[in-house]
């Protein structure tokens, strides 16, 4: 818990992570669920993204010199994780699962089953985008250099997703109004 | 934000703690990540660097440190930013042929390498150079090796001091010893380990010799005592036979310190397995495996090992038909108490010899039930430290070590502190501690690397970096690789022989320089080749280019 606190702090105030003394131990323990949840919800399978995490994070191990002293190593860690999932289906001939197909059966029962529909419309891109910036709390900076995007691309990505979200979750909307 | 992005980040966030996410652990990673580096590794070796020949080799590598370059050296409390970061794979790269008859086609490469290769003379009339050991407190290195020429079962061998790793001198001989694997070196004073005069044959399998310890203040004036308490003979009478290895032998100033192991194997008829033969069963974690007996369905599985058919013709077993299936029988259920189980596993037992000279049994630093692979021992000033590494179990498909070692420290040989996990590749040949800086010779497979790892603040140890040319073996995937360090240096010996009493080739290599992010501009290698009598054979030079990759 302290790890992640401390994790969460220094990326808080961007604070590179190295600077904080943490080691790899420490960032497994603050990145690996949140990452796995990250993917999951990107790819809509919960095996394959929590394969993918630990895939990007043994890879993480090896290069930890290098990654330990990036500014968002955790965002290195999904991007990598994500490029390996999506290299794996591609060589496995299968598409990303759309989320809320019947055969996402491995996400729990959905909070919001709007919310899923609503995510399942978006490209995978799209998604990783709104999963970086609502759920990790990235900024748009820090989304573009996990995802190996342009600035401009992610503020695009997420004007057409949130464009798209908004029309199809409108309630969430008229609640808080 | 927003209050619909808010609302937005809000469910994604209680979706995405909602998700059953399988487990992991910081183990499994740097257990994927070995994996991953073997994968590596092999698909590195498959694209070919430059393969050279030699025939059975021998060598010593001796890594000398250079005071003007404390690249490695850091304030042990803290991250020192000055440590370079490791080598990318296009930094340096320097491709070695090492040559030979070619006539056993033993190959070796070395790839890629930030290190400074230069090669010396070699023993030429050395045989069996098989312990080394530097001596930290005069910095000479002693070896033992067998007389020229010698060879058969009964052998004296011969101490040997070196400088440099490149010319060696005899100063004493050691009679009537077998195997004398370990050795460890302090103050002018050797501590080996071995098996007792070969006054039986060994061949008869009735009475291997005792476990001894020998020592000597000169190398030339030997003492030799029984290992207390390791009586292989009474174990190889009672079980179906039995197993003795010295795992490390190590003297710094507070003491000499052994890692011993004696293991029975199983005996299917003492243990009470009717539906197995000895030969198939297996320690493993937890109990003994117990193969699924090779027969066709229907036939029994007799007692030397053949299937009789329910018309009572005896046909040959065929384990295809039950690759890898079978049964773990539990400690519990095979009856065993604690005295069995670490005999059948293999605890490590710790013998410890202080002032006094005599050596004690003393507590081994885990409570575990063996099951080891490895223990490493180092002993400097600060006391000692023992690296236990469990054995691993084969899977399916990958047949690696990749159990987590365990690190422990303790300043007299008799408490024990566990430490945190060790960085690098979990096989470890050697230890050496100085400046917070902990530096492992690591091997997996058939390669090596030099890993040094620095204390943290929280007590953790973090990989600076690794780096070594790494020296494969072409048919070789387990080496044996005993290892020194010392106050010049590391020194390594390397052995492909099949045959060392008979048909050692010796080759020495010298490396000078620092570790460092140079790249050698030329190396040399010299070869003494000899058979037989060893004679020195023809030397070959060579000119090792280093390819530069822009």
């Amino acid at each position: 818990v302290d790890a992640t606190a401390a994790w969460d702090e220094a990326r808080a105030e961007s604070i590179p992570t190295h600077s904080i003394g943490l080691d790899f131990t420490d960032f497994y323990a603050a990145t690996r669920d949140q990452v796995a949840r990250a993917l999951s919800l990107t790819l809509g399978d919960s095996d394959l993204a929590a394969d993918a995490t630990d895939e990007a994070l043994a890879r993480a191990y090896l290069k930890w010199a290098m990654v330990g002293r990036l500014d968002n190593p955790g965002g290195w860690v999904f991007r990598v994780g994500l490029n390996w999932a999506r290299s794996s289906l591609r060589r496995r001939h299968r598409p990303a699962r759309r989320l809320g197909d019947s055969d996402s059966l491995d996400l729990p029962p959905v909070v919001e089953p709007a919310l899923m529909a609503a995510l399942a419309g978006l490209s995978v891109r799209h998604r990783s985008v709104v999963v970086c910036r609502y759920l990790l709390g990235y900024s748009d900076e820090e989304t573009a250099n996990a995802l190996a995007l342009r600035p401009g691309t992610v503020r695009s990505c997420l004007h057409r997703a949130l464009k798209r979200l908004r029309a199809d979750l409108g309630h969430l909307r008229e609640e808080n109004d | 934000m927003d209050p619909f992005e808010q609302e937005l980040a809000d469910c994604l966030s209680r979706v995405a703690h909602e998700t059953n996410l399988r487990p992991g652990s910081p183990n499994d990673a740097r257990r994927r990540a070995q994996s991953l580096r073997v994968s590596r590794r092999r698909a590195s070796m498959l694209s070919g660097a430059l393969v050279a020949v030699t025939a059975t080799i021998w060598g010593i590598i001796v890594i000398t440190r250079s005071s003007s370059d404390q690249i490695f050296v850091g304030d042990p409390g803290g991250v020192d930013s000055s440590v370079p970061a490791p080598l990318a794979p296009d930094d340096s790269v320097s491709v070695t042929s090492i040559g030979g008859d070619g006539s056993d086609a033993a190959s070796s490469v070395l790839v890629p390498s930030s290190l400074t290769w230069t090669l010396d003379d070699s023993p030429q009339r050395l045989a069996d150079l098989s312990p080394i050991a530097f001596d930290a407190a005069t910095g000479s290195l002693y070896a033992i090796g067998t007389q020229p020429g010698t060879g058969g079962r009964k052998v004296d061998a011969v101490a040997l001091r070196s400088s440099d790793g490149a010319a060696w001198e005899p100063v004493g001989t050691v009679t009537d010893t077998s195997f004398m694997r370990n050795l460890a070196a302090y103050d002018g004073h050797l501590y080996g380990v071995s098996t007792a005069a070969i006054t039986a044959s060994i061949a008869d399998g009735e009475d291997w010799g005792d476990i001894v310890t020998r020592t000597s203040p000169d190398g030339v004036n030997w003492t030799t005592t029984l290992l207390p308490g390791v009586d292989v003979r009474a174990v190889r009478k009672e079980y179906r036979a039995a197993f003795s290895q010295t795992f490390d032998v190590q003297a710094g100033p507070r003491g000499t310190l052994i890692a011993h192991q004696v293991a029975a194997f199983p005996d299917a008829t003492r243990l009470g397995i009717a539906d197995a033969t000895s030969v198939g069963l297996e320690v493993r974690p937890g109990g003994i495996f117990v193969p699924t007996p090779p027969c066709a369905d229907g036939a029994t599985y007799t007692p030397d090992g053949q299937c009789e058919l329910s018309n009572g013709t005896v046909v040959a077993a065929d384990p295809s038909l039950v690759a890898g299936k079978g049964r773990l029988m539990t400690w519990t259920e095979l009856g065993l108490d604690a005295a069995d189980v670490a005999l059948y596993t293999g605890k490590p037992r710790f013998f410890l010899s202080t002032s006094s000279g005599a050596f004690r049994e003393v507590a081994v630093p885990t409570t575990e039930s063996g099951f080891v692979e490895s223990v490493r021992l180092l002993a400097d000033e600060e006391g000692f430290a023992a690296l236990i590494t469990p054995r691993a179990v084969p899977t399916p498909n990958r047949n690696i070590r990749v159990a987590e070692s365990q690190f422990f420290t303790s300043p007299d040989g008799l408490t024990w502190t566990q430490g945190p996990p060790l960085p690098g590749d979990p096989w470890v040949e050697g230890l050496e501690r100085s400046n917070g800086v902990l530096r492992t010779v690591t091997t997996f497979g058939p390669t090596m690397n030099l890993v040094d790892g620095q204390w943290q603040s929280d007590g953790s140890i973090r990989a600076l970096t690794a780096a070594m040319g790494e020296l494969r073996a072409k048919g070789e995937s387990n080496l044996s690789v005993p290892t020194s360090h010392g106050p010049s240096g590391i020194a390594l010996e390397t052995s492909f022989s099949v045959d060392p009493f008979i048909n050692a080739d010796v080759r020495i290599e010298h490396q000078q320089g620092p570790l460092r992010r140079t790249r050698p501009s030329r190396q040399r290698h010299r070869f003494a080749h000899g058979s037989g009598s060893f004679e020195p054979g023809p030397l070959v030079r060579r000119q090792c280019r280093s390819a530069r990759r822009r």
